[in-house]
């Protein structure tokens, strides 16, 4: 008995210090990165000499910052969209017949199991034929279609999965349905709709292929400027954003972590049916 | 409204969504049989010119594209194995090891590199990896590699790109799976005389399958489909299908070519995809049955 103790103790520090090499690792570049914004040579190279010239080039070149500045509204606006299309898909599901609740969640599978580079062609060829091509438009729905399936499963298996006496019993008191939609459902769906968001948030800033394709001419989100200039060469101002937009999102995610959001929910569960 | 049914008039609440998956989705995918047969570019102005069946032919015949796609998968499997391999213990370890109280930090600092942008990330493994970064300056200073040496635009380096960007995800859906285990049964298993290999293998991992499985395709789809990562940290010959087909968008300008290949590209990825999930099936059958 004690043997296996100790055994077990053994086991668990090899898979602990694993987990803090696992983290150590993962992390490096970025702070590597927040190291480099710092440092005078121009490539990151040694020996590092501390300067702010990058950033003072990143706030006077704009380019980057207007990338940066339209790469966030933008998914703020898709993963909103995306927001309100699964609580309403979620909501009407609940109505309707099994048939339609086995048949739609796969089919909002499908643009998950799609690649984006696949999924982002066969739009772009879509829109060419109806003469429309890049545009606003197109970005805009090629981005909220790749996202919205992850927003709808995560808000769809917690309406399906959640308490339904709250609701009867604001009925039998006699609440209107709005009323008992913004009092009783959505308080309850909320930290699943919170997670949906996050998710597509997320997952529409990175969508470069999507953008790449779809977005009209002049148009650069963040992701495809700095495509662009790692084509070109390497520019330093990008370790600057790059710090900036590493700080803040770690500063959200503090938040989140503190407000008691559980981040294992983004996966999962929009994947039960597998 | 009407008052009567307002229960039933959710029902249409439906629409907007079914509409945009349909049109924006099902709908271009399917298409993409029509544009296969497409001759040339299909442009805003004069929409499709001719057609022929040129594409199709040349894209199952070229021995190229045979090769980029076994390349292509190749690497898929190799970045998804790395990933379980490193991901599987450092998601037990913080699903199981670590006080409950720590989990939640845990799993958020692993998730930040995936929530900076992909292109970030790229850029700064790519920085690391320049032959005077911080990584090879002092390899190359200590003589372990000969001067002049970089890693960067080969094949390794696409490799490791890619196990950065998607390590994060494979952690997150094995830790989401890991985390529902009972202690108890894994106690109870000890305690019936098995030892650890034992209860890995008959208790732990036929519980684990559902996050491999999510890990695997939310990791091994995006991978074998991925044409940035080949096109900025690859060299000349890691070239990827991804790179095949965006170069028919972008520089080639044959844009039935490039519907031809993503329809070959999707169609080997479902059969990679089913026979993935039968072997998964058979394992769980065997192993958890």
């Amino acid at each position: 008995m004690k043997k296996r103790k100790k055994g077990a103790r053994g086991f668990n520090s090899v898979m602990i210090v694993w987990l803090c090499a696992t983290l150590f690792i993962l992390l490096f570049p970025i702070f590597a990165i927040i190291l480099m914004s710092f440092n005078t040579s121009k490539y990151g190279a040694l020996p590092f000499e501390f300067t702010l010239k990058w950033y003072k080039q990143l706030f006077q070149s704009a380019d980057l910052l207007s990338a940066t500045g339209y790469s966030l509204w933008f998914s703020i606006l898709v993963s909103t969209s995306a927001a309100v299309l699964g609580i309403m898909a979620s909501m009407a599901l609940r109505r309707m017949s099994r048939k339609w609740n086995k048949a739609f969640p796969t089919l909002m599978n499908v643009p998950v199991i799609i690649p984006w580079l696949v999924q982002a062609v066969a739009l772009l060829l879509l829109f060419n034929l109806l003469g429309i091509g890049k545009s606003f438009a197109s970005l805009y729905f090629g981005c909220l279609v790749a996202v919205m399936p992850h927003s709808f499963l995560i808000t769809y298996s917690r309406i399906m999965t959640m308490d339904k006496y709250p609701e009867e019993a604001g009925r039998t008191l006699g609440a209107t349905s709005m009323r008992i939609f913004l009092d009783i459902t959505l308080p309850m769906v909320f930290p699943a709709v919170l997670s949906g968001w996050l998710m597509s948030f997320v997952l529409c800033f990175n969508c470069f292929s999507i953008q790449y394709y779809l977005a009209p001419f002049g148009t650069y989100t963040l992701p495809m400027l700095i495509y662009t200039m790692i084509r070109a060469g390497y520019n330093p101002d990008i370790n600057a954003i790059a710090t900036i937009l590493t700080i803040v999102i770690a500063i959200v995610i503090f938040i989140m972590n503190k407000i008691g959001f559980d981040v294992g929910q983004l996966v999962g569960q929009g994947h039960k049916e597998k | 409204m009407n008052a009567k049914h307002p229960r039933k008039l959710v029902r249409h609440l439906i629409w907007p969504s079914a509409v945009i998956l349909l049109a924006m989705s099902l709908v271009p995918l399917c298409m993409l049989v029509f544009f296969s047969f497409a001759d040339g570019n299909v442009s805003t102005l004069n929409g499709i010119a001719g057609y022929t069946i040129d594409n199709i032919v040349n894209a199952v015949t070229s021995a190229t594209v045979g090769r980029l796609m076994l390349r292509s998968f190749w690497i898929a499997v190799l970045v998804t194995v790395i990933c379980i391999v490193i991901a599987y213990p450092a998601a037990w370890a913080i699903a199981k090891v670590v006080p409950e109280k720590y989990r939640s930090t845990l799993i958020m600092i692993s998730i930040v590199p995936a929530f900076t942008s992909q292109l970030l990330l790229i850029y700064s493994i790519m920085t690391l990896m320049q032959s005077n970064g911080l990584i090879m300056t002092p390899l190359l200073k200590l003589g372990i590699l000969p001067a002049g040496t970089s890693i960067l635009y080969t094949n390794q380096a696409v490799i490791i790109v890619l196990v950065y960007e998607y390590l994060p995800y494979m952690i997150l859906s094995l830790y989401s799976c890991l985390e529902k285990i009972d202690v108890n049964v894994i106690a109870a298993s000890h305690t019936l005389g098995a030892n650890r290999f034992q209860t890995f293998v008959n208790v732990v991992l036929p519980q684990s399958f559902s996050g491999l499985m999510t890990g695997i395709l939310i990791v091994l789809i995006p991978v074998a489909g991925s044409f940035v990562e080949p096109n900025i940290a690859g060299g000349p010959y890691s070239m990827m299908i991804g790179s095949l087909i965006d170069s028919q968008f972008t520089t080639a300008m044959n844009m039935g070519y490039g519907a031809a290949l993503s329809l070959l590209f999707l169609l080997i990825m479902s059969l990679t995809l089913a026979v993935i999930k039968l072997v998964m099936k058979i394992a769980d059958r065997r192993i958890g049955g």
